[in-house]
């Protein structure tokens, strides 16, 4: 699906308004996400990892 | 009189503590420079004039009869407007909140409360913290000091404004990817990050919950010392607090740093602008003339940073914000409701997959401190852009350009302390930020206090033309 029509299509799922000049900027971010994401592929073990959780005091080490 | 606006507060401290200096007549001084300047500078979007007076006035006769607080006692500080204030009308930034008057203060606010501070006012910022450039299409931005046609950088965009204007001692400020330390980069003051749960963000508006931070943001590594000492300990309110002992920040910030091992990742060397590049490399030679052991160093999980940081920030705001995107979404900026709508559009497996690659950012960077005590970078790979026509549009470059630099502190809960670096060629400072583990702020703040005693900034926050009102 194009990113513009995924756009549109998610925020109206989510019951949120569309504002047809916020759409080229939001499609840009996600493709800066995309772009982002890269870096992963350098670390295979990453799908071993538990992911962090929002309040996780096991890794900040105090004391 | 001028000089006061810009004396540190540790050095008023004294002279309060010495009756050498009257809270009332120093609070008047503040509100005399707000009224002066604030129409203009925009720093301040509730100034606390008569409740500024009347707690001048206690902390003069509680001094006066022998009950000395502490060193903020008496002090004029500000507080950033995302911090609930009872009574007093509290907005993030935003007109989506009305007049919204919370019936409790943050935990912080009762914490400097109860060491005798004076609240001049409630600060502006980016809405909802929710950007670094300072923007606010609501109320107005902030203008720099430094120079008035640049951004202050945000979301402390008003608490660094009123200190490099002189009106305010010191501030509060908060920091879930930055907000803290790239303001304070673009307008030369010193911002802290702390330890993520070292202080209390009950009653705090939550940008990202499992990123945000409250901190403090001065003119001088003392000031920081103390505010810190003040606005750290454990909260039962907070889910996030940590239990832990409370530290003297004060003490031993002399401390000598000849043999401290800095590492610089090369990451933070990369995207940087030339003249940024050019201070750094200055910073760097003169932290060796001070028997720092400086090297460079590889932390490649740092390259995971900007997507983690990107989707957990994005993605932890839209799910607060769900319900007034839903009713309102024109009243959220335009760059707010783009962030917010990425964070919509992410998917659960992006989220959680941010959060694996940061427990792997996190063991890299546990792995640097063990051959490393600190880690140094520049805050921003640039010095503070003038301010653009389309804001909506500067404040997302902004992020997307400061985020991998600040974001890596936030995502591993690790403290972060900006400090100024120098100056560029148009007169405007640029910042570089230490890092150390978890509750290795003291450390830091000896650091970052040996570098300022180099005088890092070339030209006094008095001597700013827009100072000289």
């Amino acid at each position: 699906m194009p990113v513009k029509k995924f756009v549109k299509s998610g925020l109206k799922l989510h019951g949120v308004k569309v504002k047809r000049s916020d759409v080229p900027y939001i499609k840009g971010m996600l493709l800066a996400v995309k772009q982002m994401e890269k870096p992963l592929e350098n670390f295979p073990d990453i799908n071993e990892k538990t992911p962090l959780t929002t309040i996780d005091k096991g890794v900040f080490k105090h004391d | 009189m001028t000089d006061l606006a810009f004396t540190d507060a540790f050095r008023l401290a004294r002279m309060i503590e010495n009756k050498e200096l009257s809270p009332v007549e120093l609070t008047e001084h503040m509100i005399g420079r707000i009224n002066r300047l604030n129409p203009e500078i925009n720093a301040y979007l509730s100034p606390l004039e008569s409740a500024a007076r009347e707690q001048a006035a206690a902390a003069e006769k509680e001094i006066m009869a022998g009950i000395y607080k502490g060193p903020l006692h008496g002090i004029p500080i500000g507080i950033k407007d995302n911090y609930k204030t009872k009574g007093i009308r509290t907005t993030a930034g935003s007109k989506l909140l009305g007049d919204f008057t919370p019936d409790i203060n943050a935990t912080v606010v009762d914490k400097l409360s109860a060491g005798g501070a004076v609240m001049l006012g409630k600060l502006n910022m980016q809405p909802f913290g929710a950007g670094l450039a300072g923007h606010n299409q609501d109320f107005g931005a902030p203008r720099n000091p430094w120079n008035k046609k640049n951004i202050p950088g945000g979301s402390s965009s008003g608490s660094v404004a009123a200190l490099a204007s002189g009106m305010a001692a010191v501030v509060t400020g908060t920091d879930t990817f930055g907000s803290n330390r790239v303001p304070a980069a673009f307008t030369g003051v010193y911002g802290l990050k702390p330890t993520y749960g070292l202080v209390s963000t009950h009653g705090i508006f939550p940008p990202a919950w499992s990123l945000d931070t409250a901190g403090p943001i001065a003119r001088s590594v003392p000031d920081l010392a103390i505010m810190l000492e003040h606005m750290a300990g454990f909260d039962p309110d907070d889910p996030a607090s940590l239990r832990t002992s409370l530290q003297n920040y004060m003490e031993g910030l002399d401390a000598d740093i000849r043999g401290m091992k800095i590492g610089i990742p090369d990451y933070y060397i990369q995207g940087l602008d030339k003249s940024v590049e050019k201070l750094f490399k200055s910073a760097v030679a003169i932290l060796e003339e001070m028997d720092a052991e400086v090297r460079e160093m590889e932390i490649p999980e740092l390259s995971l940073a900007p997507f983690a940081g990107f989707v957990t920030t994005a993605g932890e705001a839209a799910a607060y914000n769900y319900e007034g995107m839903k009713k309102y979404p024109e009243a959220y900026p335009k760059d707010v409701r783009v962030l917010l709508s990425t964070g919509l559009l992410s998917s659960t497996a992006q989220y959680e997959k941010a959060q694996q690659a940061r427990r792997k950012l996190v063991e890299g960077l546990q792995k640097a401190f063990t051959e490393v005590d600190v880690l140094l970078g520049p805050t921003a790979p640039m010095t503070a852009p003038k301010i653009s026509s389309k804001p909506g549009a500067q404040s997302l470059e902004v992020v997307q350009k400061c985020t991998p630099f600040t974001v890596p502190a936030n995502l591993a809960g690790i403290p972060a302390l900006s400090v100024p670096m120098g100056m560029d060629k148009k007169g405007l400072p640029a910042g570089m930020q230490f890092m150390g583990p978890h509750l290795s702020e003291k450390k830091l703040l000896q650091l970052a206090k040996a570098w300022e005693e180099t005088g890092p900034l070339k030209k006094k926050y008095g001597e700013l033309e827009v100072n000289r009102l």
